[in-house]
Formats: C-alpha cells, structure tokens, sequence
C-alpha cells in the first residue's frame, strides 16, 4: 500500500509540474516572425501615427518583401531600421549587439545655436559651482545656470542649494540647450522650485488599444511650489533643437510660470515616453507609447517655440560671445515689473 | 467539498443568491464595488477563520499549535508579452514563515513566503549584462477540513479554500523608462490535502500531497502599453485610490493557477517536526498583454510546537 500512495503521489506532482509547454514561445525565432513582431506591436502601441499622418499599413507593403529568413543578420538589421525611421521619431530606436538605429532629424538640418566650447570659456570659466547636474555662475547680477542633461536623477536638495545661492540677485538664466533628456521628474523637481501657485502644466494621454487613436482620458500634470524657497523673480530658459525629450518636457512645464520667459530657438520635441521592448532573437528596440499635451491642449511632439527667437550668429561667436546668452541676461537686467 | 464551505461562508454572512447577483454586477462598475467585493471575499475567508473550531464536539480531538520556518531554492520562469515576448528563467533563494492550527478534524494555515533571484532569456550567451531582477513575495490563508480516509484508513484527506495573495516585481538590466514591471493577484481557491503516515505504528514520518486551484482573482498589473496599472494615470489620485481603481476580477476564462505540494515529515522526539517539500505553482493571465508564470522549489522547514 505505501508503495501505491507513494507512487501516485510523486506522479501527480511530475504530471501537474509539466508547464514549459504552455509557457514558452510558440513563435520560432526566425526574421519573418520577427519582422511581424515588431511591426505588429508598433501598429498597436506606437502613439503618434495619427498625429505624423503615418500610414504604418503601406509601410509594412514596402517593407514585408524584402524579408526572408535566407537574408544575413546585417540586412535583416538595416531593413527593420529603415522601416523604424519611417517614424520619424528621435525615441524611435533598434539595438543589436553589432549597432544602434536612430533618427536625428529633429536636430540635424537646423541651426546648432550652441558653442559649448565658448560657454566653458567665457562663461563658466574655472570658478563655477558645481551642484550635481548644475553648473552655475553670477553674471551682471544674473544666476546663470547650465543644465547639460537629465540622465542623472536631479536632488532636492542640489535645486536648493541653486535657488537659495541666487535668491538674491535680479534673476537667473536656465540653459537647457542640448540637453536631450533623460529622467522625466527632473523637470518637475526643479519647475517646483519656480511655482508660485499650483498650476496645470500639462496633460499626459496614454495609449490603451491595438487602434491607432486609442487613448487614455487626458490625465492632467499639476505642479506645485516646493523646497525652502520659491524663485519668482524673472526666469529666461534658453533652447534650442537638440532640448529633447524629458528637457522638453521641462522647458512645457515653466511655460505655464507667467515670471518665466524662453528664448533660443524652437526646442526638438519629443513629447512622447518611449518604453523598450525585445524580439524573439534577443534585440532590443524603444518607441513612445504617450502624448504630451500643453494646458491648451498642444501637441509638443514636434517642439515648442520659444517666446523670444534668438539665434547665434558667426560674428558673435567668433568673438567670444553667446548671442542667446547675452540676450537673456539683458532681458533679466533691463526688465521693469509689470511690462 | 469546496462548495458547501464556500456556501457555509456565505450563508454566515447572510448574502441571499439575489444579492449575490447584484453583487456579481458590482464587479462590473467602479472602484468602490471593487473594493467591496474584495471586502467580501476576505470577509468570507476570515470567516472560515472565525468557524474553525472542530465540528464533531463529542471526539477526542488533538490539537496542536505550529509555528513554521524554512528556507530553499526555487526556479522561476517567466514570459509576460508586456515585456518581451523571451521566456526568462532563473534561480530564486527563498524563505517562508507560518503559523499552522490542526486537530483530527481540522488544518489551518498562515504562510508567507518570499523568493528573490534574477531571471535571463537563454537566447543571450552572455548572462551577465541582461536579465532582471526578480521578486516575489505571497501571504496565503487556507483553511481545510477533514473529509475523508483512504487507504485502508491510513490516509486522511481534507478539503477546504485558500486565500492567497501574491506580489510580483521585476526590473530589467536593459530597460529604461519601462524597467519595472509589477503586478498584484489575490485569489481564493479550493485546496485539499491527502497525507499518509509512512511508519503507522510510530507515526514519526508523513507523505503529504496538497492541491490548491483559484477559481476567482482580484489582479492588478500594467495597462495595455503603458507601465502603470490603469487607475494609476491620474498623477493627482491617492496609492490607495489608485490601487483599487486598477483592480480587475477575473474568473478562470481569463486566469488560470494551481499549485501544488509534495512534503514529507519528520517528527522528531521533542515532537517539533522537519518538512522538507517540492512546490509547484503556475499563473496563466489572458489580458491584451499574456503573463504565464511557474516556480519549481525545493525547502526544508522546522516546525515547532508552540
């Protein structure tokens, strides 16, 4: 008898262990199911095929034909590219373990309107504050402050130390220009130290269906006054095309600051969160699956444009001068409340 | 078994069977609902708790109070269509912890169990650089009465329900802004156990089966495309609001989960006992992104005699 209740027992479990069958990929790793893998998750959750007027359906008629599984790693690689930058999109990226597709677009055919060179020089010089992702120094009695990206997470207490530093003086001057991003709070930790009210600072919609205008209800982005001291004093945040990303996200939030001016040239975009994902053979590849929207309910997947247009020009440049810079510290200096 | 202490729960809390469409309805609507019927479905699970005292008076009953500690090793396979579509697998240590009423006539159990690891598709030759980090962690109560003997009246088997609630989190080496990845399950289930004394005559070794299979599950996990659970998008809402706007019922169409045990124990001469056991447990969720989840251990427990 103990053998038979034994014996049933261990049975059962070997039975009921068996799962691998129901769990594992019923798809093969080949290049025609991998092709279908991806261009059948970017129809469903890629987010601004609408808003681009892309027709992914036509896309895939182009691009479906050139795939077989006879084709070499490398022409598989570089036909999946040329399909991702159909998109257009500077989020839009595919990476193998031999290269990285991407989509500078956004950037490349406009002025560069940044000599960071000439900022290290005759700006920052050797005496700047180093806090954190900032770089700091007083000119004319105006806070100017470099932010070179958002990759690294901003702390309370390094915006602080920023904001207490230059309370004082008659304003400060945030460069943002060729900053592409990185963390998304970011914005919002160092906007909440120039709120003077809570305010709506944007709308977020999210993608919620396999059709291309599924989306979320509109969430709205509220920002709020936070850290020991609020700057309200005039603001200038200077862009350019290469402000990306969550950099544009957070030139969108000090928009809604009526004491904060932008200046520079119109930012790159970039208003959607781009979210990896993987194909059967192991690359990795990212697209936004969101909207930013303004307050009015703007799309600024394509950039913003700034309150004042100021462009670097060659002469100034080669004499040791930042035109955008220089702008924004007289526009702090010679600002009269109330204008 | 399982029915009639399923419908013993609910006639204790007086819900007639109309009430107990409208109900069925509510699982439908809002948040609130949702948080109701979770109320409920706890309720009834305390209530099991509540009523677990032997229900023949007259026998000469045993009882003991355990209190349980283990730990082990377990395999972990995941593949969640919201992250890749690779199957990742990996080693987990665990550890569990419990507390175990029984008598002749009853086995009530509080467990909670933990596993961490790291998990890697086994497409990449080179595991060290991707993979995710892997944690698991469970709170179960089950509840089982004795049902019947077998085996010439050497085994026993016992039936009952379960409660049991499991939180999952992973965070990719590769991802960025997508990752973590979370989800949230409570489900109750019927459960049963058959036991057989390997010596009868000195009883100090036991053979223990246990099944346990949900037929209903509270779950919260990420939305279609989007790394947060519904009711989490509205930046201004409460953790807890949220939490329970994204809860979504499920009944075995759309899930699908068992577990099961093979232990066996040794009594020892101060009549504290060691277990070691083989756990098995699978989770099957059809939502637009498919989530199918097994573990395999092994662990050894003490238990002793409070």
């Amino acid at each position: 008898m103990f053998k038979t209740v034994f014996i049933l027992f261990v049975l059962l479990q070997l039975l009921l262990s068996c799962e691998k069958a129901f769990i594992e990929n019923d798809m093969a790793n080949t290049h025609e199911n991998n092709f279908e893998l991806l261009w059948t998750t970017i129809d469903g959750k890629y987010s601004f095929f609408e808003y681009k007027n892309i027709n992914w359906d036509s896309i895939y008629h182009v691009y479906k034909p050139k795939i077989n599984n006879g084709i070499s790693e490398r022409q598989f690689f570089d036909i999946l590219a040329s399909m991702l930058f159909e998109l257009r999109d500077g989020h839009v990226n595919l990476y193998s373990d031999f290269d990285s597709s991407r989509n500078w677009d956004w950037h490349t055919s406009y002025p560069v309107n940044f000599n960071l060179t000439l900022l290290n020089f005759y700006y920052l010089g050797l005496e700047y504050l180093s806090t954190g992702p900032f770089m700091s120094t007083v000119r004319d009695s105006v806070g100017y402050v470099y932010i070179a990206s958002f990759a690294e997470q901003v702390s309370d207490q390094d915006i602080d130390v920023i904001i207490e530093k230059y309370s004082g003086l008659k304003g400060i001057v945030i460069d943002v220009r060729n900053n592409s991003g990185g963390r998304n709070n970011n914005g919002k930790i160092i906007a909440s130290r120039f709120a003077d009210k809570k305010r709506l600072v944007s709308w977020y919609r999210y993608k919620t269906g396999p059709g291309h205008g599924d989306f979320s209800e509109p969430q709205p982005n509220y920002v709020r006054p936070e850290g020991k001291i609020q700057f309200t004093k005039p603001v200038v945040v200077l862009t350019n095309r290469r402000t990306y990303s969550a950099t544009n996200d957070f030139v969108l939030i000090m928009t809604a600051f009526p004491h904060v001016t932008i200046m520079g040239d119109k930012t790159g975009g970039g208003g959607g969160t781009p979210y990896d994902h993987e194909l059967l053979n192991g690359w990795r590849y990212r697209f936004p699956r969101t909207q930013t929207l303004a307050p009015n309910g703007f799309n600024v997947e394509n950039g913003i444009d700034p309150n004042i247009n100021v462009n670097l020009t060659r002469n100034d440049e080669e004499r040791g001068i930042d035109t955008i810079v220089e702008a924004a510290i007289k526009f702090i200096t010679e600002f009269t409340p109330g204008r | 078994m399982g029915f009639p202490v399923i419908f013993y729960g609910l006639t204790s809390l007086k819900i007639k069977p109309e009430q107990y469409l409208i109900l069925k309805q509510l699982m439908k609507q809002h948040f609130v609902n949702k948080l109701i019927l979770l109320i409920v479905l706890i309720s009834v699970s305390f209530k099991f708790y509540g009523n677990s005292q032997p229900l023949h008076t007259t026998e000469k009953i045993t009882k003991d109070n355990q209190l349980i500690i283990g730990a082990g090793w377990a395999s972990l396979g995941i593949r969640d269509i919201g992250i890749s579509p690779l199957y990742y697998s990996g080693s987990h240590l665990s550890g569990n912890a419990g507390y175990m009423k029984s008598s002749d006539n009853f086995l009530s159990t509080i467990n909670i169990r933990i596993l961490y690891g790291t998990v890697h598709p086994d497409i990449y030759p080179d595991l060290t650089n991707v993979g995710m980090k892997s944690l698991k962690a469970g709170v179960s109560y089950s509840y089982m009465r004795f049902a019947s003997i077998f085996a010439g009246g050497e085994g026993k088997l016992f039936f009952g329900g379960t409660l049991d609630s499991n939180f999952g989190h992973y965070k990719h080496n590769k991802y960025t802004n997508s990752a973590i990845n979370q989800y949230f399950l409570t489900t109750l289930g019927f459960s049963g156990q058959a036991s057989y004394p390997l010596d009868r005559d000195q009883n100090n070794f036991l053979l223990a089966f246990n099944l346990h299979m949900p037929f209903v599950a509270a779950i919260v996990r990420n939305g279609y495309a989007y790394i947060k659970p519904s009711g989490f998008l509205n930046h201004e809402t409460g953790n807890v609001e949220s939490f329970f706007k994204s809860i979504d019922f499920q009944s075995l169409n759309n899930f699908f989960s068992l577990e099961s045990i093979l232990s066996l124990e040794y009594r020892l001469k101060n009549d504290n006992t060691w277990r070691i056991g083989y756990r098995w447990e699978y989770f099957g969720h059809n939502n637009s992104n498919v989530l199918k989840s097994a573990t395999h251990g092994i662990y050894i427990q003490t238990i002793l005699n409070l």
